[in-house]
């Protein structure tokens, strides 16, 4: 039955695909679809309890996609489930991607299937792009709805003269106020560093809180630099939702 | 920065220490095993991060890759990969393909075409198993520390081959590392 199905799907790939046999009854197709870094996709095929055939991975999709971008997050979790379901696809909790397709829509689902896997191995992408602007813009959300008791005042300028030096929220209007920032990235972490300095050497009075979009993606150096200089840090957004208000209030009491 | 071949060779040959240990054990996340540890060139120059990732399913399928971080804030680099024989490999710029453990080595040319570092790869016969591929890579990326983290060497895999093979079929083509 196997067998008449590989031949099926030959057919429809016009010769142009082959199989290797993964495991007993696993067989692995090898056709020209590549992952940017010159290797195969791991596409594998084999007979589903329901007579018909089951196109998978074995998770070795989300295993590539490790290399460089981990789904770590509410937000990369919901980019690849949506990615997932509007190709028809499924994954189970281990990261198995999966399609059921019927013998002579093999081609179809193949297809439909490396489609869906072309976009999941470039979620990588959106690790500069997309997630750093979704971490400001969900930041933003946050304390635009949730914190306006401590009066957020945006992009603020604590020493006039110095447009570089900018703070990304302010919280409080008494003689100390909060300075909230948020840092997704290397150089925005050193560029607060040089801020709280400087703002320290103006003798401006503050306090300071950091929001990281991911804290471990900092070097061991930058980390130091900050700690030091900084009184607080939450080192995710999500921590920062759970515990930013019971901080804010202990900081205004 | 410019990525010249003999930049990308130093790179990955200098003398590096762990600076941010592994996990003793590789942790399962999804369908795969992983771990990962923050290197630093001896010199303090350069930063890198090593990932480790192994297939639960199929053993064979797994990678140990060197990342060179660099700290001006630009991107990432794969520079060092060793695969296991997951399925076929192409080398764009030549058209090769084959089917094997293989070893994705950043090349200038690639880099220069726009292409991903590390998508040239050669066949390799320097290791079989995950753990041979370990010690293989943390000898070849000369991880001065690696005895305080890891248990085996290259050396001592080299013993056992030699061992179960009596000496007698020693491959003398086999390269030195």
């Amino acid at each position: 039955m196997m067998d008449q199905v590989l031949t099926l799907i030959k057919k429809q790939f016009n010769e142009r695909i082959t199989f290797r046999e993964k495991r007993p009854g696993i067989m692995q197709i090898v056709a020209p679809f590549y992952h940017e870094d010159g290797d195969m996709y791991d596409i594998f095929i084999e007979q589903s309890p329901s007579g018909n055939y089951k196109i998978s991975d074995f998770g070795l999709t989300l295993m590539h996609l490790s290399y460089s971008f981990d789904v770590n997050s509410e937000t990369r979790e919901k980019i690849l489930a949506r990615t997932l379901s509007e190709n028809g696809l499924y994954v189970d909790e281990k990261g198995n991607i999966s399609l059921d397709a019927k013998p002579e829509y093999a081609y179809n689902a193949i297809m439909q299937y490396v489609q869906a896997i072309s976009k999941i191995s470039n979620m990588r992408l959106y690790k500069r792009e997309v997630a750093k602007s979704e971490f400001f813009d969900k930041l933003t959300e946050f304390i635009e709805s949730q914190l306006l008791k401590f009066h957020p005042f945006k992009n603020f300028h604590p020493i006039a003269s110095r447009d570089d030096l900018s703070v990304d929220f302010k919280l409080g209007s008494g003689p100390r106020p909060l300075f909230l920032f948020g840092a997704n990235s290397i150089p925005k972490a050193r560029l607060i560093t040089i801020c709280c300095l400087e703002y320290l050497k103006g003798k401006i009075p503050f306090r300071s809180v950091v929001i990281h979009e991911d804290f471990e993606s900092l070097n061991k150096n930058d980390r130091k630099r900050l700690t030091n200089v900084v009184d607080k840090q939450f080192t995710d957004l999500d921590d920062f939702r759970q515990d930013g208000m019971a901080f804010l209030e202990r900081e205004a009491a | 920065m410019e990525y010249t071949d003999e930049f990308i060779n130093s790179l990955i040959a200098c003398a590096k220490e762990i600076i941010e240990a592994p996990k003793k054990e590789m942790v399962t996340d999804f369908s795969h095993r992983r771990n990962d540890m923050r290197l630093c060139s001896t010199d303090k120059k350069y930063h890198f991060m090593v990932f480790m990732r192994q297939s639960e399913a199929f053993n064979e399928n797994f990678t140990i890759g060197l990342n060179f971080m660099p700290q001006t804030g630009e991107p990432t680099l794969c520079l060092f990969r060793c695969n296991g024989p997951h399925g076929e490999h192409i080398n764009r710029l030549d058209d090769n393909h084959f089917i094997g453990y293989h070893i994705h080595i950043a090349k200038y040319e690639y880099i220069r075409s726009g292409l991903k570092s590390d998508k040239y790869a050669e066949l390799t016969h320097e290791y079989a198993t995950f753990d041979d591929a370990l010690a293989f890579f943390l000898e070849k990326c000369n991880v001065v520390n690696a005895s305080e983290y890891f248990k085996i060497t290259k050396a001592e895999i080299d013993n056992q081959l030699e061992l179960f093979n009596d000496g007698s079929s020693s491959d003398p083509d086999k390269k030195t590392i």
